[in-house]
């Protein structure tokens, strides 16, 4: 069903006035010709899907119909597709060479989506996290791209409370972080199961739905909800954990999983994770994924990890950031205070808005 | 009784008004735990011990009067509760004490299963502190007593029900464990009190005193919209006619209008120990705002004079509970946005409010 309160686009034009670029970056960066897209909370309060350059310039946006979180980028870049945050329905279609919106589609009425998803290699398919919520069942979506976004089938995550979802770079094995938290849209905000959740990570077939393997979190964390993942270059998947627990409790919030082993933590220093505050809100690979960086937008703090090294390599400060896309072996990162960051250089200041949580690169 | 908490060091010279403002922050949540949030846990972990005796009595000697006495102390134990419930982060979340002492919402009624399976099953396991303290969250909190005293069968306590009567003694011998080690945690030494009121020192759990003060007013805020969409408009339901009542706490024991206000009265309370103050040297409408709409609500509440189960069929009530929704979403509104910039607090976007 297509949404009919999507209509309203409005291409700002003065946005690229409204941004206030650093001039020292731009002498180096100017015209990048890629964009990242992120969803972004403006000062009127509306929710919008915005593509920015390299330079941090914002190139278009649409305003949403609610609180968007992630975007799937299809394999030929030509397409992205904006899911609600948790509990919202709406999926938006957006044109990236066009650069407008195209489409939109909802999950059925007794499923929500969980924010995240991505296209089958050949782009035909898309996937979603989404909530069966009367069940308390997670669920991957499935929809025909070719289709108007037909919704053809579901598979079963086992596991509640699916959030992110990739495909592997083998191109056949689905990865699902299951948070373990029960969540239900008659009783927005509300975590239904904290002291019986079980995260975990499955590895599903992509075009069965069978599941190829499990790992679960051990008990002793076992209120580390796994929120968001990526594959690193070994074909390990790392892990970026939110605690439901006591603030007091020292827990270890990076790690990663080998098929067929058990999940490990990536041992650092306590007061490092301890600086992060319980909490990661991202989890994003470098191009080469030889590196993975995670945001912590509660502790304000950026961490760099070396996936073959095991280590952390670098440690920054940026208040409430949280968005995180690759670049040129490092990362460009987002905030909730508007800024847009490249590797450890804020390059833009959009005024009373804030990033939300995610941000791609197309 | 007067808590006093020895760890606050308020000589810190200096003279910018930032710092200032940390000074102010610093007094206001040293009043704050002092005369609200301690005194509120101490005085609800009293209650749950109050409540051992009457059971007692009411098992022993089974008796309608004793029935009574018992639904009183009751009555007395979840009022006190609803004025801690919005304190849910710290010690409420050690060893999952909110939700064994709270379980709540519980949208596929696992509470009600699983306690009337035992009931009826005579589950032995319910019998002793010991093994009930280990079994599901769901049926050893303050909604699981509230079916005992008040569900199906409840009646059966004055004519003799040993069975229902034990549970009733172990249910509440671990309400009372529960409910004075969150108390405890709060408290002494090394307690979460004394460990925010040194907030900013070096691995202290929050930055600085305004973080906790910014920590207290999100709660205040979510507890007023608790009130507001889940028990309140879930209770109304999305469609006339179809109400939903027992999406609503404690509809049993007909409590729910009284726990509301008391949920508001609570938030008020937290707010006016100095919060509310020093929102006023920069925004005195936002506070007098916010006094008009919460007093609203409580008006509304006060007028509730039948079960909880008819109010929501009322159209009439149902009326003015929608009002009451609105009134709460306006001051939830002046809170998340007057008080957090009266007080120069940041609302970080992706921090207060991730995924």
């Amino acid at each position: 069903m297509v949404i009919n309160t999507l209509n309203r686009r409005s291409f700002l034009t003065a946005a690229a006035g409204f941004a206030l670029p650093f001039a020292g970056y731009h002498q180096t960066h100017e015209k990048q010709p890629f964009l990242f897209v992120s969803s972004q909370k403006q000062a009127d309060g509306n929710h919008a899907v915005v593509a920015v350059d390299g330079g941090g310039a914002i190139k278009f946006q649409e305003i949403l119909p609610g609180r968007g979180h992630d975007t799937a980028i299809s394999p030929d870049r030509k397409t992205g597709i904006i899911f609600a945050r948790r509990p919202g329905r709406f999926a938006v279609v957006i044109d990236l060479r066009r650069q407008k919106q195209v489409f939109a589609f909802e999950t059925p009425a007794n499923r929500h989506f969980y924010g995240h998803g991505f296209f089958s290699a050949d782009g035909r398919l898309l996937f979603a996290s989404e909530n069966d919520f009367e069940n308390d069942l997670g669920v991957i979506g499935i929809y025909s791209v070719g289709n108007a976004y037909n919704r053809i089938g579901e598979f079963e995550t086992k596991g509640i409370g699916p959030h992110q979802i990739l495909l592997k770079s083998d191109k056949n094995t689905i990865v699902v972080a299951n948070g373990g938290i029960a969540t239900h849209p008659d009783f927005p905000g509300q975590k239904l199961n904290l002291e019986s959740m079980s995260p975990s990570l499955t590895y599903l077939n992509v075009v069965s739905g069978e599941v190829i393997d499990q790992a679960l979190m051990p008990k002793s964390f076992q209120q580390l909800s796994i929120r968001h993942i990526s594959e690193a270059n070994d074909g390990s998947i790392w892990f970026g954990g939110q605690y439901e627990g006591y603030l007091k409790d020292k827990v270890p919030l990076v790690g990663r999983h080998v098929r067929s082993q058990e999940i490990e933590f990536i041992q650092e220093d306590a007061s490092v994770y301890q600086e992060m505050k319980q909490y990661v809100g991202s989890v994003v690979g470098s191009h080469d994924r030889s590196l993975i960086a995670t945001t912590g937008p509660r502790g304000g703090l950026v961490l760099i990890w070396d996936t073959v090294k095991l280590k952390l390599i670098s440690k920054r400060s940026i208040p409430d950031v949280c968005g995180a896309a690759p670049f040129d072996h490092d990362f460009f990162f987002s905030d909730g205070c508007g800024n847009l960051w490249c590797k450890d250089t804020k390059i833009s200041k959009h005024n009373n808005v804030g990033w939300d949580n995610h941000l791609k690169k197309v | 009784m007067r808590f006093v908490i020895g760890y606050l060091v308020l000589a810190i010279a200096t003279s910018t008004a930032e710092a200032a403002e940390e000074l102010d922050f610093a007094r206001v949540l040293k009043t704050t735990l002092e005369d609200v949030i301690l005194p509120a846990h101490q005085a609800f972990a009293v209650a749950s011990l109050e409540l051992k005796e009457p059971v007692n009595i009411l098992c022993d000697y089974p008796s309608r009067e004793h029935l009574e006495a018992v639904r009183v102390s009751f009555e007395s134990l979840v009022l006190h509760w609803s004025k801690i419930e919005m304190y849910r982060f710290g010690p409420a979340l050690e060893a999952n004490r909110f939700e064994k002492l709270f379980y709540w919402p519980d949208p596929r009624g696992r509470a009600l299963r699983q306690v009337q399976k035992g009931l009826d099953s005579q589950d032995p396991t319910l019998l002793s502190i010991e093994t009930l303290a280990k079994k599901s969250v769901a049926v050893q909190g303050l909604l699981a007593l509230e079916f005992i005293l008040f569900g199906s069968d409840s009646e059966t306590l004055h004519t003799g029900n040993a069975h229902r009567c034990n549970y009733l003694r172990s249910i509440v011998g671990v309400i009372a464990i529960n409910a004075n080690s969150l108390s405890d945690s709060w408290q002494g030494k090394a307690g979460y009190a004394a460990e925010i009121i040194n907030a900013g020192r070096a691995n202290s759990l929050y930055n600085s005193p305004g973080e906790v003060i910014q920590e207290l007013i999100k709660a205040a805020a979510t507890q007023l919209r608790i009130v507001g969409e889940l028990k309140i408009a879930a209770s109304i339901g999305k469609l006339p006619g179809k109400p939903k009542p027992k999406r609503a706490p404690f509809w049993r024991s007909d409590l729910t209008a009284t726990t509301l206000a008391v949920n508001i009265g609570a938030v008020e309370r937290l707010l006016s120990s100095g919060i509310s103050e020093l929102v006023a040297k920069k925004a005195g409408n936002a506070q007098e705002s916010l006094k008009f709409e919460l007093s609203q609500v409580k008006e509304e509440l006060k007028t509730i004079n039948i079960p909880w189960i008819d109010v929501v069929k009322s159209d009439q009530r149902r009326k003015v509970l929608s009002r009451s929704n609105d009134s709460l979403a306006r001051a939830i509104q002046i809170v998340q946005t007057s008080y957090f910039s009266a007080l120069g607090l940041m609302l970080g976007f992706n921090s207060l409010d991730g995924d």
